[in-house]
């Protein structure tokens, strides 16, 4: 009898320690927050990586607000990118709802020699939570005069398809207006914009022998990111 | 009411007078009146606003803007208005950007009766046009927030607007992408 509660001790202490280390693994999210980040343009690559106007928002406290921003004249990577006048900001509150919104400008952009080419990019999305619901859009998020491949994509002051992915022959494929949600639409909610986002890629392996053919792999030797937007808000 | 938001605009600041005749409820800061106080000062609809996005006026073209403004110690005890804006005025590629908020700010009900609180304040900054130079100038700004989500579907839209000391504006419209919030 004596032996069986023990046991049974035994037992109720390993499921309370069992689950307090299951609490502790558990992500953390602070039950109120809010993020965002925007940048006009980021080139990564062998040779490195490099970014323009970048702005991260600071943590911000409950009851209170913050603001960051970046700017940058120009970006040149020769035969990879050239823009000028990129801009970003985030700004971010928590007060009864928690709200966050980026916006990242770029002018006269020209990737890849002319492979991609317009006279402005504009990426805004914005998150908002009330702890009931929670929404992020990418409204006003436009391309001008966008041009992939020779191809006039938008006049003036056009939108495009959520993800739209055009192959580039030899260079790998870009997606346009690229947007990445996150959150459960209750609580919290957050939206990543990217309006032109470029994978490059190369043919590597494969070749013919006396055997056979074997097919080359693609793979990814790098990525350009031009009008990049994101925030989140929980609550 | 056009007129009134047109000339409220420059300078920045006057805006406020403008507005305090439309506005019926009492300046209330709490504290000592600030010693700035040209009468125009008022806390009455809030003291934080903070905002990001875009609007399109018909007369200036596509403008984005992102600012942060802390008026609580103002409002409390006419301590300092802490904040930042930028602004990208697209067509002719002006970047407007802070470099001070006056101590003075006025924040009220949305004049078009759409539930949501505003703020104006102004102050100078620094400001490019194109491949130019940096020249100082003052600027006005006023915010409205009309509900959520700020430019989507649902309450609002919220407003934004902005002017130049040189009479540059792009008048009091409703934005078409981001959000304003009044906290």
């Amino acid at each position: 009898m004596r032996r069986s509660k023990i046991r049974a001790m035994q037992v109720v202490v390993a499921l309370w320690l069992l689950n307090g280390v299951a609490a502790a693994l558990a992500p953390v999210t602070p039950a109120q927050s809010v993020s965002g980040k925007a940048y006009g343009a980021l080139v990564q690559g062998p040779s490195g990586t490099q970014q323009s106007a970048l702005a991260v928002l600071p943590a911000v406290a409950p009851t209170d607000a913050a603001m960051a921003d970046g700017e940058a004249d120009a970006l040149s990577v020769p035969g990879t990118i050239t823009t000028e006048a990129l801009t970003g900001n985030t700004s971010g509150s928590i007060g009864d709802a928690a709200a966050a919104q980026s916006v990242a400008t770029v002018f006269n952009v020209n990737l890849l020699n002319g492979l991609i080419t317009a006279s402005s990019l504009t990426a805004t999305v914005s998150s908002t939570s009330n702890g009931a619901r929670a929404t992020s859009n990418a409204l006003g998020s436009t391309f001008g005069d966008l041009v992939v491949n020779g191809v006039p994509m938008t006049s003036g002051d056009g939108v495009i398809a959520p993800n739209t992915r055009v192959n580039l022959p030899g260079v790998g494929y870009v997606v346009l207006n690229e947007q990445r949600p996150t959150g459960d639409g209750v609580r919290a909610s957050g939206l990543t914009v990217n309006l032109i986002h470029v994978v490059l890629q190369s043919l590597t392996g494969g070749g013919c022998t006396l055997l056979g053919c074997l097919p080359g792999v693609l793979t990814t030797t790098g990525e350009i990111i031009v009008g990049s937007a994101s925030s989140t808000a929980a609550m | 009411m056009r007129r009134a938001l047109r000339r409220g605009f420059v300078p920045g600041l006057a805006a406020a007078t403008l507005f305090a005749s439309g506005c019926d409820r009492p300046a209330t800061p709490a504290g000592p009146k600030p010693s700035f106080s040209d009468g125009t000062a008022s806390c009455a609809a809030g003291a934080s606003f903070t905002g990001g996005g875009r609007i399109d006026p018909p007369v200036a073209g596509k403008t984005t803007f992102g600012f942060n403004l802390d008026a609580r110690d103002f409002c409390s005890s006419a301590g300092p208005i802490k904040g930042e804006l930028q602004t990208v005025w697209h067509p002719p590629h002006l970047l407007i950007h802070s470099l001070t908020i006056d101590n003075n700010v006025f924040t009220f009900d949305d004049p078009e009766g759409r539930g949501g609180r505003c703020v104006a304040f102004g102050g100078t900054a620094r400001v490019k046009e194109g491949n130019g130079s940096w020249v100082q100038e003052r600027f006005g700004a006023i915010a409205c927030d009309n509900g959520e989500p700020g430019s989507g579907p649902g309450r609002g839209p919220d407003r934004y607007g902005i002017s130049l000391e040189d009479g540059r504006e792009s008048g009091l419209v409703d934005l078409t992408g981001g959000n304003i919030q009044a906290h």
